[in-house]
């Protein structure tokens, strides 16, 4: 009785413990999407950095996840927002029309839309108190939301991006996005970013600091 | 005697050219130049690669040339020029193929399956087929490069797996240091050595975990043995990664089944209710050499191996 109260726990330890493999298109995609991030924010070459995303997203078209799907060309924009450059929807439109997915949805108005119809409790963790001052519209809060997300980078400067779409722009948020793009390497980034700080200091009158700002951007522009 | 020297002079003259005219006639004629020269027409739809003078191949000989080259309004047509001894291996079926080798010139290769077959008629025009080296190489690099990335996608999944806090190995760990840590603490061991029921059952659910994870770490290690097959020797060879993270499990195998002995000699002593000082002091400094290893070996995978986030996509 003993030895078959014995084997019956170890089958229900075994059975405790079995736990299944990720799917290959998973780990392609991932690996495929954090290249296309990397080379995105490196100012890689456009068509490598092209060739990545479409690989992503052949890999999650696999699955057919139309989720997945959305929250890639979401991430494509959030980089878009990230580098102040022009956001490309591509298929996002379509993918959310036929599969809409309330956290993506969300999440595409808080990259375009009004802060104040962003529900915080959708978007992911790192942003809900920069939200909740975006929604405030107080710039200082704005700051110092953006400066306290100093351990998650993209999403610091995705951050960074949104707020001077919103006009709120200040030295604290542009120094913030600045030194993010520069600790982690991301050079097409830090370049965009040191354009705006000198735009910003030119718009300002503080002459010697636009100077010293367009001497690294051309030292490390070349 | 002037009249006949200038006669053997002319008739000097006359043989001697005649030769000249015979032997150059002889060897026009063995090359060819006399005998029939057909002319084919073929058809493609760029002369890219086609030039004249470009050789006919068959069967690695020359049988003839490209004489010229015409635009029409369908294309472009190629004229060849096969000499009559060389004619009887275009056929009817004879499929021309330009040859782009990878070095060296372009040639129009033609195969003809049965020399048997009619002649080509100069009024059709067969196509020709392009062969491109290149293409080709390309073509069989391919599945060769498909099979890397799966290779890679594998060692991405294993490695996810390890790097994965829920994972198998990380699982495997943390059972151990419980095991352990419930066997080293004092109570339960004097529990064991009362030999009460619940310290026996204690016991056998202990050995099952050990069992469970020789089991799960034998398929992680035949996983491992599996991929290095697959891979290349720069990643698994003798000082890579693979066969550091297969020696290291090994390791810990030889620990766990160090666990198991022990662990059945105080299964025995706790049912017979023996006295178990020393079984107990023995299995006190197993435990905590294993939990040593344990410890060192974690420091080692999180060195070696590059741990990463569960991949899955999330919004940036």
């Amino acid at each position: 009785m003993k030895r078959v109260l014995c084997l019956l726990f170890l089958f229900l330890f075994l059975g405790g413990c079995s736990s299944k493999p990720t799917p290959g298109w998973i780990v392609a995609s991932d690996q495929q999407l954090e290249t296309f991030k990397h080379h995105f924010l490196t100012g890689g070459q456009p068509t490598v950095t092209e060739r990545h995303f479409r690989k992503a997203l052949e890999e999650i078209k696999k699955s057919g996840d139309l989720d997945l799907l959305g929250k890639a060309w979401l991430t494509r924009m959030a980089l878009a927002v990230a580098v102040l450059s022009e956001m490309d929807g591509g298929e996002y439109g379509t993918i959310a029309a036929a599969h809409p997915v309330p956290a993506n949805r969300n999440f595409y108005r808080f990259l375009t839309g009004d802060p104040a119809a962003v529900e915080g409790s959708l978007l992911p963790g790192q942003y809900r108190s920069f939200l909740k001052a975006l929604q405030q519209g107080d710039t200082v809060k704005v700051e110092e939301a953006v400066v306290a997300m100093a351990d998650d980078p993209l999403s610091q400067l995705i951050a960074a991006g949104i707020s001077i779409r919103r006009h709120l722009e200040s030295e604290a948020i542009l120094q913030a996005a600045v030194g993010t793009a520069s600790r982690n390497g991301w050079k097409r980034a830090l370049l965009v970013w040191l354009e705006r700080l000198q735009t910003f200091y030119t718009a300002a009158g503080d002459a010697a600091k636009a100077a010293a700002v367009r001497q690294r951007i051309d030292l490390i522009g070349k | 005697m002037i009249q006949k020297l200038e006669f053997k002079v002319g008739l000097f003259i006359i043989v001697a050219t005649s030769l000249i005219i015979v032997s150059v006639g002889y060897v026009a004629y063995k090359k060819g130049v006399f005998s029939k020269v057909y002319t084919y027409t073929l058809s493609s739809n760029t002369a890219e690669n086609l030039t004249e003078g470009m050789p006919v191949v068959f069967w690695g000989f020359n049988i003839g040339q490209v004489s010229s080259m015409e635009l029409t309004a369908k294309g472009v047509l190629i004229h060849i020029k096969i000499p009559e001894r060389n004619n009887r291996v275009i056929r009817a079926n004879s499929k021309f193929v330009l040859d782009k080798p990878l070095l060296g010139s372009s040639r129009i290769i033609v195969t003809t399956d049965n020399l048997n077959d009619p002649p080509l008629s100069p009024k059709v025009f067969p196509e020709i087929t392009v062969s491109n080296d290149i293409n080709e190489l390309i073509k069989k690099v391919q599945p060769i490069a498909e099979k890397l990335d799966s290779i890679g996608a594998s060692v991405a999944t294993l490695t996810a797996n390890l790097a994965d806090p829920q994972g198998e190995v990380t699982r495997i760990l943390k059972n151990v240091e419980t095991v352990t840590a419930h066997l080293s603490k004092k109570e339960s061991l004097l529990e064991m050595a009362v030999g009460t029921k619940e310290s026996v059952k204690s016991i056998q659910d202990i050995l099952s975990n050990v069992h469970n994870m020789t089991v799960r770490m034998d398929g992680i290690l035949k996983s491992v043995d599996t991929l290095a097959g697959k891979s290349d020797a720069e990643i698994y060879g003798r000082d890579g990664v693979f066969p550091l993270l297969r020696n290291i499990l090994r390791d810990l195998l030889t620990k766990l089944a160090k666990i198991d002995i022990a662990l059945d000699n105080i299964n025995k002593i706790s049912v017979e209710a023996v006295d178990s000082t020393k079984d107990l002091k023995v299995l006190r400094n197993n435990l905590d050499e294993t939990v040593t290893a344990i410890g060192a070996l974690v420091d080692q995978l999180e060195r070696i191996i590059p741990f990463q986030d569960k991949p899955g996509i999330k919004l940036p």
